[in-house]
Formats: structure tokens, sequence, C-alpha cells
């Protein structure tokens, strides 16, 4: 459907209401992808990103909305790469009301960072945020993959899955949208690096079971969709990672 | 840049779009070092404010430490005075007594009257200062275990210089001293009696003590706000530099008096510290051959 090559320069709209205004951090060679839900009354962030790359996040996230419309940011979990900035971003939608959505054990965490808003903890709230509009956000906490704290986002309107480093990949030959078979390479580099075991890796893959996932958006690497779908899930259950590639030691 | 905003005219489009997105980003940068600016001031601040405090505490702690150490050595001085006033100044009145006792033995025949008047007068004398320095002392221990605490009661100031006159009235005589009493008849004042009359009799006793042939003067003055005592003297004097530390606080060795009285020191420091018990003042002018002038004031409400 997209023949027009895409301007990463700009934000992209995954779709109508789904926009990726991620940035490429040239130092680690990493794609990082934060992304944007426009509701009717609501705008989430999801991780905002870091200190670096504050400006190219934001000055996507202005080309899309108003940055005070943002009411939720949503951390997916600690990583400076992930919400390094979250103080700043905080400080530029200058919202009272602004909310920060994360699990209940990352909160302390969080606040090193020098937030002030207050938190909407999704453990304590039946792991769901209903937005104004009745769309429904539901939320997995993501033990050890790979931080404690982490949780995955899931979007019942668009059938999306926001996976944070989970499904993410790291690879030379970037494209925002998965289209080729490399893809399942560059997952396989990505998660055989932070990933501990492909034990934990099963357990969540078959937690996702009863979700009905169109499309799979992570934090670093590509955005997947359709058929890519099924193959990544299959694809992680079988992969060794961290630990089961060292024969059960630490390297 | 402003240059190359306004000449675009013939350019291509999307090099205004980068110089846009330059622009913008140039502009969130400046936002977030702004805000990354704030919060390092905030940091800054925060963190003067916390050297100050403990700058401050730490001043606290120093003068407080610098004050016991004054203290202590004060109390120190006043302790190793007292063991000498306990060693030396409480056996010689025995002592005096004894070497009396002894010349009175030899003396005794054949009876000479003249000389028994003498000894028996020496005798009082020394018996007197022996009390004396007992009531100064057990006065002053009382006073260190910190049981002082005046009882003001409304009584006669000249009935009080009388009793402490007849007691002084012999040894005065013996040095051809006049004991001399100048206030208002009947003029009652409202004090703690026993500590008034303890300055009174310290001060008394040093007047006939620094005195040869003269005069000791009582004199009562009524100011608006306190009662000053006056004890005047026509002795000996003082000499400036003992002047100088008579009330610093800590007992000195006095000197002795004119007819070889010995001193212990204990007097005027237990004067200086029952007058300020009573929140009063104790002073003195005095010239070497010009007779001291003792003075101190007992406020009306205390
Ligand atoms: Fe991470
Ligand atoms: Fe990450």
């Amino acid at each position: 459907m997209r023949v027009k090559a895409l301007d990463y320069e700009n934000p992209i709209a995954v779709l109508r209401d789904i926009y990726w205004v991620g940035f490429y951090d040239q130092e680690a060679d990493l794609h990082c992808n934060p992304y944007l839900i426009i509701d009717d009354e609501e705008v989430l962030l999801f991780d905002p990103g870091s200190i670096p790359h504050f400006s190219v996040v934001m000055r996507k996230v202005i080309d899309v909305i108003n940055p005070e419309e943002i009411t939720h940011v949503v951390l997916s979990h600690q990583d400076p790469d992930v919400c390094g900035n979250i103080a700043v971003v905080e400080d530029l939608i200058g919202r009272d009301d602004l909310k920060l959505v994360n699990h209940s054990s990352l909160t302390r965490l969080v606040q090193h960072y020098g937030v002030k808003s207050p938190f909407y903890e999704v453990d304590k709230n039946g792991g769901k945020l209903e937005l104004k509009s009745g769309r429904v956000l539901e939320f997995l906490h993501t033990p050890f993959l790979h931080s404690p704290f982490g949780i995955v986002t899931y979007d019942h309107e668009s059938k999306s899955l926001f996976s944070s480093d989970i499904f993410g990949g790291l690879s030379d030959h970037w494209s925002l949208f998965a289209s080729e078979d490399a893809a399942f390479e560059s997952m396989s580099r990505w998660h055989q690096l932070i990933i501990p075991s492909n034990r934990v890796l099963k357990d969540f893959l078959q937690k996702l079971e009863r979700f009905d996932i169109q499309r799979i958006l992570p934090q670093h690497g590509s955005i997947l969709e359709g058929s890519f779908v099924p193959r990544a899930i299959e694809h992680l259950r079988n992969l060794p990672c961290g630990i089961d590639l060292t024969g059960g030691t630490l390297p | 840049m402003k240059e190359s905003i306004l000449t675009t005219g013939g350019r291509h489009v999307s090099e205004v779009r980068d110089i846009n997105r330059s622009l913008a980003e140039k502009a969130l940068n400046m936002r977030c070092q702004a805000y990354l600016s704030q919060v390092k001031a905030n940091l800054l601040t925060a963190t003067i404010y916390g050297i100050n405090n403990s700058k401050k505490s730490l001043q606290r702690e120093l003068d407080q430490k610098t004050r016991l150490e004054r203290e202590l050595k004060v109390a120190n001085a006043t302790k190793d005075r007292l063991l000498s006033i306990l060693a030396h100044d409480l056996r010689s009145p025995f002592t005096n007594l004894i070497g009396i006792a002894e010349g009175l033995s030899k003396n005794l025949q054949p009876p000479n009257l003249e000389s028994l008047g003498e000894h028996i007068g020496m005798v009082h004398s020394v018996a007197l200062s022996g009390v004396e320095l007992v009531d100064n002392l057990l006065t002053w221990i009382w006073g260190l275990s910190g049981q002082i605490k005046p009882q003001p009661v409304r009584f006669e100031a000249n009935k009080l210089v009388q009793e402490l006159f007849m007691l002084f009235e012999s040894h005065a005589k013996n040095k051809s001293i006049s004991l001399k009493c100048e206030m208002p008849a009947g003029s009652e004042i409202q004090a703690d009696r026993h500590m008034t009359q303890t300055i009174l009799r310290n001060l008394i006793s040093n007047g006939i003590k620094y005195t040869a042939n003269g005069e000791v003067l009582v004199k009562l003055e009524e100011r608006n706000r306190e009662w000053v005592f006056w004890v005047i003297d026509t002795g000996v004097g003082i000499a400036p530099e003992v002047l100088d530390r008579l009330f610093k606080n800590q007992l000195v060795e006095s000197a002795t008096g004119t007819a070889k009285e010995y001193g212990t020191g204990l007097g005027l420091f237990l004067a200086k510290e029952l007058c300020e018990s009573q929140s009063g003042k104790i002073w003195v002018t005095s010239k070497p051959g010009q007779g001291s002038q003792f003075a101190f004031s007992l406020p009306k409400v205390y």
C-alpha cells in the first residue's frame, strides 16, 4: 500500500490515529520508537525517549499535535533511551492533570528523573485504562523482559500491541515497517542480547494468545504487521536467549 | 539564517522544510537546556542553602565548645583554689589559736592583766575570722550545688548593719577603726536577708582588714529601681592590676591585711555570686593609699 518512500525526518502515521515520532541513535546504532495515540479527547505518548533526542521527538510531536494536548505518557520501563527525558517532556506539556502511566514497581525508579506528575499505576487500576471515548488500553506486566518492572500495552480499538523492548530489532538495514525476512535476524540479535532466557519469553507469548494482534509496535527495530505478527511470535517462541546460549551458566 | 528564510523564493520546497525543522529543533533544544539549567540552578541553590546551614550549626557547636572549655577552665581554677583554702587557710586559725594559748600559758605568772587583755583580743579576732571562713565556705559550697535561691523578705537595713558592727566591734577597736553607718532610721528594704548579711559582712570585714587607723562607713542609697549599699574605708586601697581581676568570676588569692589578717579571696567571690543571684551588681573604685569604695545594688523587684 505504501508506495511513496517514507521520510523518517517526519512523524509517520502508522494508522489514522497512531503516529511514530521516533529517532535514530547514531552512536548506539539504534532506532528508538516513541509513538502517539491520538484519541477523541486524549493523547497518549508512549516512551518519549532520551535527553539528546528530546528536540527531535518533540519536533515530530509538534508536527502532529500541540504538546499541551498530551494527557498521558506511558512508560513501558525505566531505561534512559525510553524515558530519560520524561521530566523535560513533562515541563513542555505543562499540564497539571498529566498522568504518567506505568507499573507501580516502576514508580520509585521514575521518580529519580525528577518528575512531578501523578502516576496512573496500571496494576492498581485493574490493568486497564479506559479513555473518555470508551477506548480501552490493556496492560500486561512483563517481568524480566528485560526490565523486572516493564509493561506492554494492548490497544483494543486498533488491535495494536505497544511491546516495549520485546519484538525489538537491531540491524543496519532498518525500515520502520518490517518487509523482509531479515527482520527476524535482527530480532534474534536484539533478544539474544537483552532477554535472560527463552523460558520467560515463552511464558509471555502464551499470555498474548488471548489477544487479536494486528500489529506490534516495539521500542526498537521495525513495526510488525500482517503475517509478520504470527511469524515473529513463532520465531521468538523457538529462540534461545541469554542464559540458554551459555549452557545455563553466566557468561 | 534570517536571510536564508527570506531568500527562499527560488529554492526547492524541501529546503524550506529542512530549515523549518532545524529551527523548530533548535528552539526545542533551547527549551530543554533552559529546563535543565533551571534544575541545576535549583540544585545549586539547595546545595548552597545546605552548606550555609551546616556552616551555621558547625559554628554554633564550635561556640558552645569554646564556651564550655572556658567554663571548665574557670571551674578548674576555682576547684584548685578551694583545695588550697581547705589545705592551708582553714588550718591557720587553729594554728594561731594554739600559738596564742601557748603564749598565754607561759605568761600566766605573774598575772599581767594588760597582756591578758591583748591575748583575749587576739583570740577573738582569730576565732572571728575562722568562723567567717567556715561560714563563707559553707555558703559557697551550698551555692555550688545550685541551691542558692534568694528568698526576699522585708527587713530593716540599719538593724542588720548594727548587728554586723557588734560582731566586728572589738577587732575594729583594736585597730583604732571607727565603724559608721549612714542610713535613714527605719529604712526597710526587701531582699534575701541572709545573702545581704553575708555580702555586707564580707565587705565590712575587708574594710577593717585593709585599714589601720581610720574608718569604715556603710551607707544605703535608695534609687528608683534599686537599693545601693556602699562600704567605704580609708585604708590602703587597691592596686589597679588587682582591681581589674577582683570580680572576674574566679577565685583570686587576696593580700594579707594591715594587721597580718589572712585572706582567702573567697569573700568577694561569694559577695559577687550572692549579688548576681539576686539580679544585683557589685563594683568597686579604689586607688592605692586612698581607701576603697565597694558598692552593690539590689533591685527592688526581681
Ligand atoms: Fe530497555
Ligand atoms: Fe530500550
